[in-house]
């Protein structure tokens, strides 16, 4: 499956999101806060801004396509807020991508 | 110069991106649309609007950074249009792929294109105007 495939692109985004969440709360903000490096934060803020609002395209990219459910649409929302939320939930949506049996 | 090479980027990102935003729900408002019209208008969609929403974005964020405006209030104000802007983009996306599929074309997306050109009023004006 390529990443032609909405859910694809969305599993993907999650995963850059959570990647970039998880550098910027556990690298960048002690690097800032305990040494007094700001530096990557400057650079990882805007990127994880970027990574969220690509996130957010596709999660709604692949909600106006339909056959979501209002709670599995809350989820997808919300788990982009929370470190790890991402991952954990791209576990259920590579259920729903196997599922889908690849159709687009 | 880099600024201006940005901010010149950055603005005909904006155009590739909302040109065809606001394009694509105008050509499918009026009238039958059939299942190859539907096929060839999702091309654009994807050659244009998805690339140039990336850019928008990250020639955006290389502004702001070389400015230092992230504190400025005209451009928080703006991210939000231009975050539901994005949103909007999602939605076509969606919609036109549900469209692709039925072969019927959804009401919300014959009008998106006000929508669009709505929140592209307030983001320009803040851009234009910078309130402080």
């Amino acid at each position: 499956m390529s990443l032609s495939d909405p859910l694809r692109r969305l599993r993907l985004a999650g995963l850059i999101e959570g990647t970039t969440l998880l550098v910027l709360l556990l690298v960048a903000v002690p690097l800032k806060h305990l040494a007094g490096l700001p530096g990557l934060v400057s650079v990882m803020g805007p990127v994880h801004g970027l990574a969220f609002v690509a996130y957010l395209v596709a999660l709604v990219d692949n909600l106006a396509g339909g056959g979501w459910r209002p709670r599995d649409m809350m989820r997808a929302g919300l788990v982009a807020l929370v470190p790890l939320g991402t991952f954990i939930n791209d576990r259920w949506l590579a259920r729903r991508e196997a599922a889908q049996g690849g159709v687009a | 110069m880099i600024y201006i090479l940005t901010v010149t980027l950055h603005l005909v990102a904006m155009v590739a991106w909302v040109g065809t935003m606001v394009a694509i729900p105008a050509v499918l408002a009026r009238g039958p649309a059939t299942a190859d019209l539907v096929g060839r208008l999702r091309a654009p969609f994807r050659l244009l609007a998805t690339p140039g929403l990336l850019l928008v974005w990250a020639f955006g964020i290389a502004n702001a950074v070389q400015v230092d405006a992230f504190d400025d209030t005209w451009l928080q104000v703006k991210l939000v249009f231009v975050l539901a802007l994005s949103a909007v983009h999602g939605v076509m996306s969606g919609q036109l792929r549900r469209a692709g599929a039925t072969g019927e074309v959804p009401a919300l997306l014959r009008s998106l294109h006000w929508v669009v050109l709505a929140l592209l009023l307030g983001a320009v004006l803040m851009a234009v105007w910078k309130p402080a």
